[in-house]
């Protein structure tokens, strides 16, 4: 029988109220400095509709830093108080909701649930650590390539969900101790670094991808944008770098202490055997996505990523391959809502001006060239995912990136893509990507060891961007 | 050697004081009962005489309030099995007592006719005179009867419950929930008293008066109070308070070790009276100030041994509450050769309440959370024996009784729970 279990917080009643209610009065605190601001009057050479998308700017970031809001209902407030405010007409803004960008998230996040629901997903994992895992070295990197695949063609927190039992069910078969074991460690950092590394390379790998390329296109009227192909090709080098660094740092860093994979195959071959056959509905969905992902590649440009999607989502539904009560369960509709909302601000921030006045103040007198000044809000962008949402560091930096780069000169795209892809870099605190957080609970990390490989992780990721910047961009012709 | 008239005199003066101070005069009614004349019966219209609840020692009782808002229920006696020099007298509606022996001493009073609740029945039949009792703002239920300790070996000395054989193993909740509608209809109930006796388990009746307080608190804005034995694990405190219980006691009954084995045999050999102690001091950590209490009953171990035990209770923060043993109520001791008792003067108990008040005063407990208490004199009226009847501490009390803020003290109450309660796993 399940027993609740309470615990009394003894200390003093105001200390308590003050604790318990600390959200609230940041929050608070928040808005009493929002509503000041406001009624303050704009700086020369911001109107006052930018003043105004600049309080609201400055209180959804510290909102989205601080998690005090849940990331969409931030959104949400931003939405609400450009019209409220009087910045923008009430249509315009909530016009802002219905980017494409918004409906591929859509999409992409279906499909992702078509795969976990059906278990093709699971299966696919589990017969490709069979495969490949035949050495202890050979399934710890089998893990971290499995991972880094998956991600390309799911989000990296999908991904790592999945595969998270798959791990734990083979330390266990492996009786790898927790606290000492490397074999442990290096199966879940794999699992980590795969997914972070992964969902770097293409836009399907998390929402931040089609995040930056929605404030992107609404930033520049629909006249620019990154296409599937592109986004995977200026980010390449830096993926490859990133692949090389991890399975060093895996070989080195974490010797197996066990010499045969047996009895985790076994495990697996006995995963595999519970499956049961492929069924239908995942040959229907399996065969789904290698249509949708080729056509993304191929017919993108042409048809649009998320119409393709969403015709794609039509024919899982036709099929019979999902339903909807499986959507609904397995969509983060809060990070649609998210994507939303911080499309709107973003573009809110371009129309007013106040991108462009916030750059110039933050960057007036900075004394670097175009690529150092990538580099130094590539930097900012890596500083900042450690703490917090990467798509929520989008949402904050990308407006002014833009509006810089405008002003300065630089190529939009490559300003976008030196915005988005640092904002990556999350290998460090668990707070930072819920891949992170996951990892985490395992039981095999340590402070110490995260520590140190992620900030050689960290260290390679930094000279990547600076390959990219500096030599790839200009090589295939961004700028 | 004084003469008559002097004693007369004497006499005439005590009862002046008696009669002018409210805690007096509880304290007295509730030890010497009071005679109500057939004339005046015809006029109280069903007043007293009621069935009420055994465990709650409140048959035929007839409920006053005294000036100063003070409840009192008061046995009514036809005075040849306990002679009482107080009478109920009514003029043109209005009552007062008086005194036999000065016919110039009255006090006036208000009766309050009995609750509803002593007519009516639950739905499997039991009337709710049997599970519980209501003496004006006093409203104590006992959703089971059933106890351990009440086989002959086992019983405490003093407990009358189940003497006529009628126990009830558990009320279904919704007549709980019933008779607290019936109960407040007639009576400003603030809080309800729920007591359950020891069931044999070790969480002291926690699981099974858990949905009883959960329904309470989702359909009223009442206080709980539980009535229980100590559990065996500080767990189930936290949990009792968690889930919704405002006060709570584990009442030893008598501080006195060896006493305590002879009255309560049962309770001292499976509780303890070291885990009594204990609970009682865990709990004074959990629950709001003044929302621990422990019944010491008075006159059933020396007074100094019950003065000992005010003074050890207060210092760990415990509110003692001192019911004073009265042979007409539950069991009567009289006829156990074994307990010597020790009925208490009225100077005696105006010491030992000036007593209590000042220990209770001395540590700032609360004394919200235990006040108009029909059936025994609380702590919060000791004030009237302090001589603490200043318009301060009278304005704090009107403040405190009045609607508002009976209210305002059931919302702080649950504020506190809901700051202070973390659920921290489920297992």
């Amino acid at each position: 029988m399940s027993e609740a279990r309470y615990e009394i917080d003894r200390r003093p009643i105001l200390i308590v109220l003050v604790s318990r209610l600390r959200r609230q009065l940041w929050i608070g605190v928040l808005l009493t400095l929002f509503f000041l601001l406001l009624g303050l009057s704009p700086p020369q050479g911001l109107t006052t509709a930018g003043w105004g998308t600049l309080c609201v700017f400055a209180l959804c970031a510290t909102l989205y830093a601080t998690a005090l809001l849940p990331l969409a209902i931030t959104s949400l407030l931003a939405i609400a108080l450009v019209p409220m405010l009087g910045i923008l007409g009430a249509r315009e803004t909530y016009a802002f909701f219905g980017s494409k960008v918004v409906f591929f998230i859509l999409g992409a996040f279906m499909l992702s649930a078509a795969m976990s629901v059906t278990g093709l997903s699971e299966r696919a994992a589990t017969v490709f650590v069979r495969r490949f895992g035949g050495t202890p070295r050979r399934l710890v990197l089998s893990v971290f390539f499995l991972c880094a695949v998956g991600s390309t063609v799911m989000s990296e927190h999908a991904v790592a969900v999945m595969v998270f039992p798959i791990v734990r069910d083979i330390a266990r078969a492996l009786d790898l101790r927790q606290s000492e074991s490397n074999m442990g460690r290096g199966l879940f950092f794999g699992m980590f670094w795969g997914c972070v590394v992964g969902g770097s390379l293409t836009v399907l790998g998390g929402g931040r991808g089609p995040l930056a390329i929605g404030i992107l296109e609404e930033a520049t009227q629909h006249t620019l944008t990154v296409g599937f192909l592109e986004y995977s090709l200026f980010a390449l080098p830096m993926v490859i770098v990133l692949l090389l660094t991890g399975v060093t740092l895996l070989w080195r860093h974490f010797p197996p202490e066990i010499a045969s994979t047996a009895t985790a195959l076994a495990e697996l071959e006995e995963r595999l055997r519970r499956m049961g056959k492929v069924t239908p509905r995942e040959g229907v969905v399996g065969l789904v996505l290698v249509i949708t992902v080729g056509l993304w590649a191929v017919a993108g440009e042409e048809y649009g990523l998320a119409n393709i999607a969403l015709v794609s989502m039509a024919a899982l539904f036709a099929l019979g391959a999902l339903k909807w009560m499986d959507v609904q369960k397995h969509v983060d509709w809060g990070l649609v809502v998210m994507y939303g909302g911080a499309i709107c601000l973003g573009s809110t921030m371009e129309r007013t001006g106040a991108a462009l006045w916030l750059t110039e103040q933050v960057f007036d007198g900075v004394g670097v060239g175009p690529q150092g000044l990538m580099m130094l809000i590539a930097l900012g962008a890596a500083v900042a995912t450690e703490f917090m949402s990467n798509s929520a560091v989008v949402a904050m930096l990308l407006p002014p990136a833009l509006s810089l780069a405008e002003q300065k000169g630089i190529d939009l795209r490559a300003m976008t893509m030196a915005v988005v892809l640092p904002t990556n870099f999350a290998f460090l605190l668990p707070i930072a990507t819920p891949v992170a957080a996951l990892a985490w609970t395992s039981g095999y990390f340590r402070p110490r060891v995260v520590l140190r490989t992620g900030l050689v992780l960290n260290v390679f990721a930094w000279l990547a961007m600076a390959l990219l910047i500096y030599g790839w961009w200009p090589a295939v012709g961004l700028y | 050697m004084r003469s008559a008239a002097a004693r007369v005199d004497a006499l005439v003066s005590v009862y002046a004081q008696i009669l002018a101070n409210p805690g007096l005069l509880k304290l007295e009614l509730m030890m010497r009962g009071i005679r109500v004349p057939d004339a005046v019966r015809d006029r109280l219209n069903g007043g007293f005489g009621v069935t009420g609840h055994a465990l709650f020692g409140s048959a035929g009782d007839v409920d006053l309030v005294l000036p100063g808002g003070t409840w009192v229920s008061v046995p009514v006696t036809d005075g040849r099995m306990a002679p009482t020099p107080y009478a109920l007298d009514c003029v043109d509606d209005a009552f007062t007592i008086r005194v036999d022996e000065d016919a110039s001493a009255t006090c006036r009073v208000e009766v309050r006719r009995p609750s509803d609740f002593f007519t009516r029945t639950t739905s499997t039949g039991i009337p709710y005179g049997r599970i519980g009792t209501v003496h004006g703002p006093y409203l104590a239920l006992s959703p089971s009867n059933r106890c351990t300790f009440l086989t002959d070996a086992d019983r405490c000395r003093f407990c009358g419950v189940g003497q006529d054989g009628a126990t009830h193993g558990g009320v279904p909740v919704d007549d709980v929930l019933e008779a607290i509608r019936i109960a407040r209809a007639d009576n400003p109930i603030d809080m309800v008293y729920l007591s359950v006796g020891h069931l044999g388990t070790s969480d002291g009746g926690v699981r099974f008066l858990e949905p009883y307080v959960a329904a309470i608190k989702k359909h009223f804005d009442i206080l709980v109070a539980v009535d229980a034995l100590p559990p065996e694990d500080d767990g189930w405190i936290d949990r009792t308070y968690a889930m919704g219980v405002d006060a709570v006691s584990y009442n030893l009954e008598i501080f006195d070790a060896e006493r305590f084995e002879r009255v309560c045999p049962g309770p001292a050999r499976e509780v303890g009276r070291a885990r009594f102690l204990d609970a009682l001091a865990y709990a004074a950590t959990v629950f709001p100030s003044g929302g621990v209490t422990c019944h010491l009953i008075v006159g059933l171990e020396p007074l100094e041994s019950t003065r000992a035990g005010i003074t050890a209770l207060t210092e760990m923060g415990v509110l003692p509450v001192l019911p004073i043993y009265r042979p007409f109520k539950g069991r009567d001791m009289r006829r156990d050769a074994d307990i010597e008792l020790f009925p208490p003067t009225l100077d005696e108990l105006i010491a030992l309440h000036t007593h209590l008040y000042s220990a209770v005063r001395a540590r700032k407990l609360s004394l919200n959370l235990v006040r108009d208490i029909a059936i025994v004199t609380t702590p919060l009226e000791g004030r009237f024996f302090a001589n603490d009847d200043s318009v301060w501490t009278s304005l704090q009390v009107r403040v405190m009784g009045s609607r508002v803020g009976r209210r305002t003290s059931t919302v702080l109450s649950d504020l506190r729970r809901h700051l202070r309660v973390r659920r921290i796993e489920q297992s």
